[in-house]
């Protein structure tokens, strides 16, 4: 039982952490390794784990130094409360519109999967509607679900992991040598792109346990390492690195592969329904975040008021976003990808340098 | 326009209600800005006034080579 | 004094005030007012006992309740035999000789207040009053007919003990000091129902079990306003948390072993006066899929039979609306073969999928209840003539697809497995909504059905726990016990002072 009514743990915390990183990069990290390393994708996580560590030790002496407060407070504290607003207005609009445009992947990857000529609306405002109904509920019900939903999307992953050994042909994954150290560099910032970890600072005032902060961070960077590298080795080696880089769901062509015992077949179906489940996460866990930094930003007694209007003008965000979905995969590899980075990565990082220099921390 | 509009409108009556019903009005001025913004979501979405999804506006803004065609 | 012929309207009055407002009557401690409050009932008696010719109190006890036989041997004979009673000459006297024991009796109380002695009487005390004195002993002459322990019904035991606990609370509290002989064990007693007065025992274990759960339960028990507690859901509904909700938050049990083991877990139990199942809070998921016999057998056997029992309920929950979706929506993501065949048992059968698949659950859900209603000698019968005449009838007849009975069957027997059948009942009812769901829009509804589920369970909370734990919420604590069933070998080392820690 947690003690602190209302408080999550930080392993809860890192359970999130797992689960909003693995609906992007089912989605996006095959393509964009393949793309850039080629065969050598599959090492493109390792590279990652060394941003991570970097983020990892800034947000814990940050969260060691303001306990019980949110990255909100922290960023007024260190940057005075004129620039903590102008930031947070920029991770607020900034968060808004990768929210939209991962409602709105949401929508097009069930009607590219297994919902052909499908209304996208059916899938968005059902989703927005019971997301608005279930995140009043709190973040305590919400990590709760997240680690139930955790338990089935470790296993699927690893049962479908097995089930496509035997498709996976090591020549799509070798040879590796020196040349490859470049293109695997270019490779990783697709996954440091998606460390979400940042964006859950944001409700940071309702952690618990925050002295194990390192540890269960270290167990999510190595968990997320080796999820990635599956998720890579099995595209790549299944389909080759040349249709990986250019199909838009990759992971699921090779998943469709499997034929167990070459009479039991259809395995996408399973892969399709734990994707809703963390694309609701992902979903309501930014949400959440994005929730918090109004309420900090407006200074609002409550932010329930404000979930409805939030998600009208999120849903309009989500047409207004992209035409279709190749502009919207093009965004997301040129734009959205880079801004992550310096959301996530570099902005708490000089946050850390700035309350070094003001002896802070 | 007009749908957006009813919607937007209705969802304003039901949570102004409820923030007098439970004496939040400090939180009004906000939820205004938040109904506008949503007004000029839907008139954006409905008139396309820039010719140009908002993908379209950054990634020209970053010269993406997704424009580069091929 | 009140007299009989003053009793009338005012006692019925003051009759009522008791039972409807739990008043505490203002009488004088004399035999009318017994006379007055039970003017009508029969069972009462009254005997005037006269000790010598200056000397006569009163008896009063409830037949049925009361030991006549002790009643007659303990109290009577000696008032009325003994020599040291027979010489007294007046009252005063009498209470000092009663005082010093002359009565030989365990438990003598001495009282001037008449709703003690009522609330006592109709516990099967016999009351000997004193008139003058205006002063009453109470005489605990409790001895009615009970049932004997029995094997358990519900519960059945392959290796472990066989008692089961019966309706008589006492009888039921000394089953648990025999099984833990321990001073730590704590038996708390109060009184419940305005008008049944029933005991309601609260066990726990001093120390073991978190202290503010026990006084947060104290004071929902103490809170109680009702009539009677003849059925445990009288208790069960105002102590949980979540009213809205088909899923159970108190676990029930009518083995004492069971009682036990959920004590040493740092839990609490409550046992009523008059039911032979005891309930045990707080709850959570993963107590619906434990047996007794979990612990009676080979840890690896067990361990994996646990966990058959989740993966059965995730079948019984969740295969009846994956039919509907993957047959209504999706034919293309299963295998050709297996599409031509579905599609070819379909044909003829007049119904949707899902309304098959809803009719045919509820036909389900019908024979479990007939079975459960008929008469044991022809209950056979019933499964006999519902599953396989009207099954195979309703197949040839084109009414359902033979498809859809083996799904629909498979959930049903995987239901069957959930050893807790509140839960399995809570589970069937998702099922439907499931495959309702399902019927709208395919495998997303189904989706969108346990993500509804999940938040369900997510929110709930019984007396502060978690209903997920220990899967979630607890940080991984208490979780050794929940899938895999641990080796007693490594429970040994968490000492009494570990559990504490991890309750508190």
């Amino acid at each position: 039982m947690e003690k602190g009514k209302g408080k999550i743990s930080i392993r809860q915390v890192m359970f999130l952490f797992v689960v909003t990183v693995y609906t992007p990069s089912v989605r996006f990290v095959a393509g964009y390794s393949a793309g850039k390393a080629k065969q050598a994708a599959w090492l493109t996580p390792l590279v990652t784990l060394i941003p991570f560590l970097v983020l990892i030790y800034v947000l814990n002496a940050l969260l060691q130094k303001y306990k019980g407060l949110s990255f909100m407070d922290i960023i007024y504290d260190v940057t005075s409360r004129f620039w903590g607003k102008i930031i947070l207005l920029l991770y607020l609009v900034w968060l808004t519109v990768l929210l939209a445009l991962y409602v709105r992947f949401y929508a097009e990857r069930l009607v590219t999967s297994i919902y052909p000529n499908v209304n996208m609306n059916l899938f968005t405002i059902s989703m927005l509607l019971i997301v608005a109904i279930i995140i009043r509920a709190g973040i305590v019900a919400i990590a709760r679900m997240n680690e139930i939903i955790f338990l089935i999307e470790l296993f699927v992953i690893l049962s479908l992991f097995l089930l496509m050994i035997p498709t996976i042909k090591t020549d799509y994954l070798t040879p590796i040598s020196s040349m490859d150290i470049v293109p695997v560099m270019k490779g990783s910032i697709g996954n440091t792109g998606l460390i979400y970890i940042t964006y859950l600072f944001f409700f940071s005032d309702r952690f618990s346990r925050t002295k194990e902060f390192i540890r269960y961070s270290l167990y999510a960077g190595i968990f997320l390492w080796l999820v990635s590298t599956i998720i890579i080795i099995t595209s790549v080696g299944t389909l080759g690195h040349s249709i990986v880089g250019r199909s838009p769901l990759s992971f699921l062509i090779a998943v469709k592969n499997i034929s167990l015992l070459g009479v039991l077949s259809g395995f996408e179906s399973i892969l399709v329904a734990s994707w809703i489940l963390t694309d609701f996460i992902l979903i309501i866990v930014f949400t959440y975040s994005i929730m918090n930094i109004t309420k900090s930003l407006l200074n609002l007694r409550d932010f329930k008021p404000f979930i409805n209007i939030f998600f009208v003008i999120l849903y309009l965000l989500t047409w207004i976003l992209g035409v279709n979905v190749f502009e919207l995969q093009a965004f997301s590899a040129d734009f959205a990808i880079q801004m992550n980075l310096l959301m996530q990565v570099i902005v708490p990082i000089l946050i850390f340098f700035i309350a070094k220099i003001r002896k802070k921390v | 326009m007009l749908k957006y509009i009813m919607i937007i409108g209705a969802i304003s009556i039901y949570e102004i209600y409820m923030m007098v019903k439970k004496r939040q009005m400090k939180d009004f001025n906000a939820f205004l800005i938040f109904v506008l913004i949503a007004l000029l979501a839907s008139y954006i979405h409905v008139h396309d006034p820039f010719d140009a999804s908002l993908s379209e506006l950054l990634l020209k803004l970053v010269k993406s080579e997704y424009f580069k065609g091929g | 004094m009140i007299t009989l012929s003053k009793v009338g309207d005012e006692m019925k009055k003051i009759r009522t005030d008791i039972i409807n407002l739990n008043k505490k009557v203002d009488l004088p401690m004399e035999v009318e007012s017994f006379k007055g409050l039970f003017a009508n009932s029969h069972d009462c008696v009254f005997t005037e006992v006269m000790i010598n010719k200056e000397l006569t109190v009163h008896l009063v006890f409830v037949d049925g309740l009361a030991n006549c036989t002790n009643v007659m041997d303990f109290i009577l004979k000696p008032l009325t035999t003994l020599e040291k009673f027979t010489n007294i000459k007046d009252e005063k006297k009498l209470i000092d000789v009663i005082k010093g024991g002359s009565l030989y009796y365990i438990s003598v109380k001495e009282t001037n207040d008449v709703n003690l002695a009522v609330e006592l009487l109709l516990m099967g005390t016999a009351v000997l009053i004193l008139k003058e004195a205006k002063i009453a002993f109470l005489f605990e002459t409790r001895g009615f007919e009970s049932r004997s322990i029995q094997v358990p019904t519900e519960e059945t035991s392959l290796k472990g003990s066989k008692d089961a606990f019966v309706e008589t609370l006492r009888t039921n509290t000394a089953m648990l000091r025999r099984k833990m002989r321990t001073p730590d064990l704590v038996i708390e007693e109060l009184i419940v129902g305005k008008v049944s007065k029933t005991k309601v025992s609260v066990s726990y274990i001093d120390g073991i079990a978190n202290d503010q759960l026990v006084k947060s339960l104290r004071e929902r028990l103490k809170k109680i306003e009702t009539d009677q507690v003849l059925f445990t859901t009288v208790i069960e509904e105002e102590i949980i948390d979540s009213q809205y909700t088909p899923f159970p938050q108190v676990e029930y049990t009518e083995k004492p072993d069971k009682f036990c083991s959920a004590l040493l877990e740092g839990r609490i139990g409550i046992i009523i006066d008059g039911i032979p199942f005891t309930m045990i809070i707080p709850t959570s998921i993963v107590n619906f899929f434990q047996t007794t016999d979990d612990y009676s057998h080979n840890y690896i056997v067990v361990s994996i039979i646990r966990g058959i029992r989740y993966l059965l309920a995730a079948v019984a929950l969740i295969v009846p609306a994956f039919y509907v979706a993957i047959t209504s929506f999706h034919l293309e993501m299963i295998p050709e073969g297996l599409a031509l065949s579905v599609i070819s048992t379909e044909k003829g059968v007049p119904f949707p999928i899902f309304i098959e698949c809803i009719l045919l659950s509820i036909a389900f859900q019908t024979l479990i209840e007939a079975g459960a209603r008929i008469w044991s000698s022809i209950g056979g019968m019933v499964s006999l003539v519902g599953a396989l005449i009207v099954g195979e009838a309703a197949i040839t007849a084109n009414f359902i697809s033979p498809g859809v009975v083996v799904v629909v069957a498979a959930a049903a027997i995987a239901n069957y497995t959930i050893p807790n059948k509140d839960f399995a009942f809570a589970i069937w009812i998702w099922e439907i909504i499931l495959i309702l769901l399902s019927s709208v829009i395919g495998l997303y509804g189904m989706v969108i059905g346990i993500i509804l589920l999940i938040h369900h369970w997510a929110q709930m909370e019984v007396m502060g726990e978690p209903y997920l734990a220990p899967f979630a919420a607890t940080d991984g604590r208490n979780s050794k016990d929940a899938i895999i069933r641990s080796l007693f070998v490594f429970k040994k080392k968490e000492s009494l002072d570990e559990q504490s820690k991890i309750n508190e």
